[in-house]
């Protein structure tokens, strides 16, 4: 610890060198802590999935509807507690820019499934007396001014559920989050009212089905087995399923975007490269300048361990500053990061991001190991060199 | 009067090491930036190779993609025969009424994602002509059997010729692979639409592309359809079509492009400064000379700054070898049909000027603070000094 005010006294004696590295190290691991924040999003998405929620959709693909009739038959099933419909129906409103996800839902065992959605329950009431009732998140309440009461149409992309005119809908209910990865950007209203829509409209060929039927087992640990059962129940009917529990659903769509992690990965891998380079190169400017006292130090019989260790303190603290402001910026940036004009389209999906404390210790980790990979080289320098050559080159 | 350029040259090369780390950090930042640009160049290419200036795509008024179109069979004959399409020497109409469908199929590296099934007409081939079978035969219409693009034929399980697909209780031979000049279409199967329809549960078509004799009166024939009340359709070059649909994807690559290379920049040019920090701090002496000799300050300001740009355009051109072997890297993202598109990294001269816009700005900025510390060097305590 004495030898500390030494080792500041060398950070401050080249100040310029020491700020750009610092600050370099700082941009650069900000870089690597909000990818990592991105990343750990989307790990997230898929861990906090609840293990007793499975998913069943049409076998072929989720872009085809299955028979309502499955509902009563999956129910009976042993090991079943609740079974939703549920289907996608890509409303738009206003413009495909103002585009925000809809669901048609039974409200009454949907929520039962999904405890996260918190609804006001009188509100909730309003809504299941209200067919066109519409629930909406926070998030879109904010963003479009929606109060209750408010009534707004919707169009969808869906073939079969675009039925001559606008869906029209009344806000009944506004719902905040139960959990910090609720989505509050969703739309949900009355299955009942798709299906009367679609029905009323049956000449056309058009025709309702179930979408997804969101399931919720009795027992986590048998949720693989009753996802086999549902399958099994329709192997035999024309129209077969696909059940797979909550995580395997989210992920399937993840794997969808491409290969992201990989992306996000590599990106990072690179940066801390470049932090790497950029330390190492102000370490050994360091270590160069200071050669005759090194060997001064030597002389006075100060040992080689010492002397290097001394180099690696001081590269260290640079990682320790670098790395700290870095995080600190990252949790200063992250969650405004998305509002930045061009990285919504990146960052749009993943509302409310912020630097969990595991990535935060990840990446200062990751900044003082880059110090003491940087300090290396010169350190081991500086525990070799012979004093006489020291002496004389200077 | 200015100094020579070989004197900028030969100090870089005398400080070596420093030299090399800086070159090192600028380079990252222009190899990442180029993959970048390079993977969303490589998207938009597929997708827009997979339309035609000469077709127009006919879909539903108002939808997004095929697969949120939908239009009746008459209305797709009425389009066929329309006066301003070609057609081929037997005289029938240049025009491919198209089902589109999704399926969910297992990638051979693990994750089940959504491929594209489109049923067509051997008309099909006539009006796009970029398509051919390489392998094995194309499909024989009124059979249960499909051809399969090239990307989606190597990248997916339970893919071979004489193979069979299990798909909503029918098994549908694999009789042939085909490419398409790396285009979108090398990502789907291709079957007979009159089987696929009804096997699918479809009724109609999702799109109809008819190669027109003018192309560029699709304008005008799309005004036409707009106001044709008896159907919902609307045309579009099939080109513009594809390209429209990379927009997001590439948008988004290019988004997150320009915030790592802007940040990772800031970094490196940090450390680009602290190279020339040292040069200019090492050579105080010689820039004492240089000035009593009467070279003026903007003349010492000006070297320095050449200096430290010569410095990152090399590390520029380093960070470009370094992004080569990206070229040509095959990956996937989402498409507009809510299924995959296989595309290869495409480093187009773009992604290449971009490299090296980025890596003079570098240059520039990091040399700036350095050279103007050069430019002020007094001469007296210059020459006094070590």
């Amino acid at each position: 610890m004495k030898y500390f005010p030494y080792v500041l006294k060398h950070l401050r004696r080249n100040w310029i060198r020491t700020l750009s590295t610092i600050a370099g190290m700082a941009v650069c691991i900000f870089l690597i802590c909000t990818l990592q924040t991105v990343l750990d999003a989307i790990r997230q998405t898929t861990e906090n999935a609840n293990p007793s929620r499975l998913i069943t959709r049409h076998a072929v693909s989720l872009v085809f509807n299955m028979p309502l009739a499955y509902k009563p038959r999956i129910q009976a099933l042993p090991g079943v507690k609740t079974v939703a419909t549920s289907n996608w129906f890509g409303g738009v409103y206003r413009d495909i820019k103002d585009f925000f996800p809809s669901f048609a839902v039974e409200a009454e065992d949907y929520f039962k499934i999904y405890p996260e959605y918190n609804i006001p329950p009188d509100q909730f009431r309003d809504y299941l007396q209200d067919m066109r009732g519409a629930l909406i998140g926070r998030d879109i309440a904010e963003k479009y001014g929606f109060k209750i009461g408010d009534v707004f149409q919707m169009e969808s992309m869906i073939p079969p559920y675009r039925v001559g005119r606008p869906f029209e809908f009344v806000v009944r209910g506004i719902y905040q989050g139960n959990s910090a990865g609720t989505n509050l950007g969703v739309m949900f209203f009355h299955y009942k009212y798709l299906y009367e829509s679609i029905q009323a409209r049956k000449g056309v060929g058009n025709y309702a089905g179930a979408g997804t039927f969101n399931v919720e087992v009795t027992n986590p640990n048998q949720a693989a087995a009753v996802a086999k059962a549902i399958d099994a129940n329709f192997e035999n009917s024309d129209v077969q399923t696909k059940t797979e529990s909550e995580g395997a659903f989210i992920a399937g769509f993840i794997a969808m975007t491409g290969n992201l992690v990989a992306l996000l990965n590599g990106i990072g891998l690179a940066v801390a490269f470049t932090i790497l380079l950029v330390t190492a190169n102000t370490m050994s400017m360091a270590v160069r300048e200071r050669r005759t006292e090194i060997a001064v130090l030597k002389t006075l019989g100060f040992p080689s361990t010492l002397v290097m260790s001394l180099v690696l303190i001081e590269a260290v603290a640079l990682g320790v500053l670098g790395g700290g402001l870095g995080v600190l910026m990252a949790e200063g940036l992250v969650a405004n990061l998305h509002k930045m004009p061009f990285m919504g389209l990146v960052l749009g999906q993943f509302p409310g991001l912020s630097v969990s404390p595991f990535v935060g210790t990840l990446t200062f980790s990751i900044a003082v190991a880059l110090g003491i990979a940087a300090g290396l080289i010169p350190a081991v320098g500086a525990y070799r060199s012979r004093i006489t050559d020291m002496l004389r080159q200077a | 009067m200015a100094l020579p350029l070989s004197y900028n040259v030969r100090s870089l090369y005398v400080r070596g090491r420093v030299t090399l780390l800086a070159i090192g950090g600028i380079a990252l930042v222009v190899a990442v930036l180029i993959v970048l640009v390079a993977m969303a160049m490589g998207f938009r290419i597929a997708l827009a190779a997979t339309g035609s200036t000469d077709n127009a795509i006919v879909t539903q008024r108002g939808s997004t993609s095929e697969l949120t179109s939908g239009m009746t069979r008459e209305n797709a004959n009425v389009l066929a025969v329309d006066a301003r399409v070609r057609r081929d020497a037997n005289g029938r109409p240049l025009a491919s009424p198209e089902m589109v469908v999704v399926a969910a199929l297992t990638r051979r590296d693990g994750p089940q994602v959504n491929v594209v099934i489109r049923g067509v007409t051997p008309q099909a081939f006539a009006v796009r002509r970029g398509v051919r079978i390489v392998e094995g035969r194309t499909f024989q219409p009124g059979l249960y059997e499909v051809i399969v693009g090239r990307k989606m034929f190597d990248r997916f399980e339970g893919m071979g010729l004489g193979r069979a697909l299990q798909l909503q209780r029918r098994s549908w031979t694999i009789v042939g692979v085909f490419e398409a000049n790396g285009s979108g279409f090398e990502s789907e199967i291709w079957g007979d639409v009159d089987v696929m329809t009804p096997a699918f549960n479809r009724i109609g078509y999702q799109s109809i592309t008819l190669t027109m004799q003018d192309p560029s009166a699709i304008r005008a024939f799309n005004d036409e359809l707009q106001r044709n009340p008896r159907m919902q359709v609307q045309a579009i070059q099939e080109r513009q079509y594809y390209e429209d649909q990379s927009g997001a994807v590439s948008g988004a690559l290019l988004a997150l492009a320009g915030f790592v290379a802007i940040v990772m920049g800031i970094g490196a040019v940090f450390g680009a400064m602290n190279t020339m920090y040292a040069i200019v701090a090492a050579r105080t002496r010689e820039i004492g000379t240089l000035r009593a000799l009467g070279f003026s300050r903007i003349a010492i300001l000006t070297a320095f700054v050449i200096e430290s740009t010569f410095l990152a355009i090399v590390g520029g051109a380093l960070g470009c070898v370094l992004a080569l072997p990206a070229n040509g890297i095959s990956s996937a993202a989402g498409g507009a049909n809510f299924a995959e598109v296989a595309f290869a990294f495409r480093i187009t001269t773009l992604a290449i000027v971009a490299g090296m816009v980025l890596a003079a700005l570098m240059g520039i900025a990091g040399g700036l603070l350095p050279a103007s510390r050069a430019a002020r060097v007094p001469i007296t305590a210059a020459l006094r000094e070590a």
